[in-house]
């Protein structure tokens, strides 16, 4: 069992202060993934206040292990905004 | 020493004094079953009808890909179910969480009971009202709230729940479930349930100490929750309260 870190960068969420312990790098990978759908499901239109949304995993010392990202890209068919 | 199983049914307003005692006299005799051992299983055969006297069980199904859901938690007084007998097999398994003291009941013990005294018929009948109530809520907030609400929620259920088995001092109270079962209950990843815990700290709502739950605001816990406890009709029947003299 290893203990990693899932800090979210939505412009309000805290650094993950204790971490989980998963038995390894690929269930941390899978873990990843659910959570970010997990907590993209409850953010809605405050999404499009930044528009970017990042969850950096790293293991106990804050050796960076992977990124998730998702990002908003506006066309030039959008329409005008008032 | 009160027995939970009776001060849970006589909330329901439909239970005579003699009807009480027969309802302790059927619970006095009880097994101790260890922790995290199944009870019955999905699949089985359901001739025993459990009464929880005291410690936690909780109720799960297993899906095809080895998943874990967890459908309802039992608390002292609770049983599972009382007509549980009339159904072929059992649609989820019964284990328990903490170690427990159960009371077993057979098809024969109800069936007397609830045909010889109508309070314990319509007690037994409330409770299995209640149930599929709770079950409802339980749908609503998985499906519908957000994960720390849903945890906020499941706390603010289990304060009143247990409080009216005597289970609650000063908004303390035992919980023994790890994370990852109260992350398979309200369906959200075990690292979900590590940000939703330590969230709920920050914000100063309650402390957790392994089974110890403190609730230190329960007002605002039930606020962020969006929590009303008539779901849990702990204030009786329409019917009203029978005669006294009934037996």
């Amino acid at each position: 069992m290893t203990r990693f870190f899932f800090h979210v960068h939505d412009g309000r969420s805290f650094p993950d202060p204790e971490g989980t312990e998963l038995s390894d790098i690929f269930e941390a990978q899978a873990e990843a993934a659910r959570l970010s759908g997990e907590l993209l499901r409850e953010i809605g239109r405050e999404f499009w206040e930044r528009g970017l949304w990042k969850m950096d995993v790293t293991d106990h010392t804050g050796l960076a292990l992977f990124t998730l990202t998702f990002t908003a890209v506006e066309h030039a068919g959008m329409p005008a905004k008032a | 020493m009160l027995n939970p199983f009776v001060e849970k049914l006589t909330r329901c307003g439909q239970l005579s004094d003699a009807e009480k005692l027969i309802l302790g006299q059927v619970t006095a005799a009880v097994i101790d079953v260890k922790p995290h051992t199944d009870l019955i299983l999905e699949g089985d055969r359901p001739s025993t009808v459990y009464v929880l006297m005291s410690g936690f069980a909780y109720r799960y199904k297993i899906l095809a890909d080895g998943a874990r859901q967890i459908v309802s938690y039992m608390v002292p007084g609770d049983l599972c179910n009382p007509h549980i007998f009339i159904l072929k097999r059992m649609d989820h398994t019964i284990a328990t969480l903490s170690a427990c003291k159960v009371a077993e009941l057979s098809a024969t013990d109800i069936v007397r009971m609830t045909d010889h005294h109508p309070g314990i018929a319509r007690a037994l009948w409330w409770a299995t009202l209640v149930d599929e109530s709770v079950s409802r809520e339980w749908i609503s907030n998985i499906g519908r709230r957000r994960a720390i609400e849903r945890v906020a929620h499941l706390l603010c259920e289990m304060v009143l729940r247990l409080r009216i088995v005597g289970l609650v001092e000063d908004d303390r109270f035992e919980l023994p479930v790890t994370q990852v079962e109260l992350a398979d209950t309200v369906a959200v990843t075990n690292v979900h349930m590590n940000r939703v815990i330590n969230s709920l700290r920050r914000l100063g709502l309650i402390t957790l100490r392994g089974k110890n739950v403190t609730i230190i605001d329960l007002e605002k816990l039930q606020k962020l929750a969006g929590f009303t406890p008539d779901y849990l009709h702990i204030n009786g029947t329409f019917l009203g309260n029978p005669s006294q003299s009934a037996t």
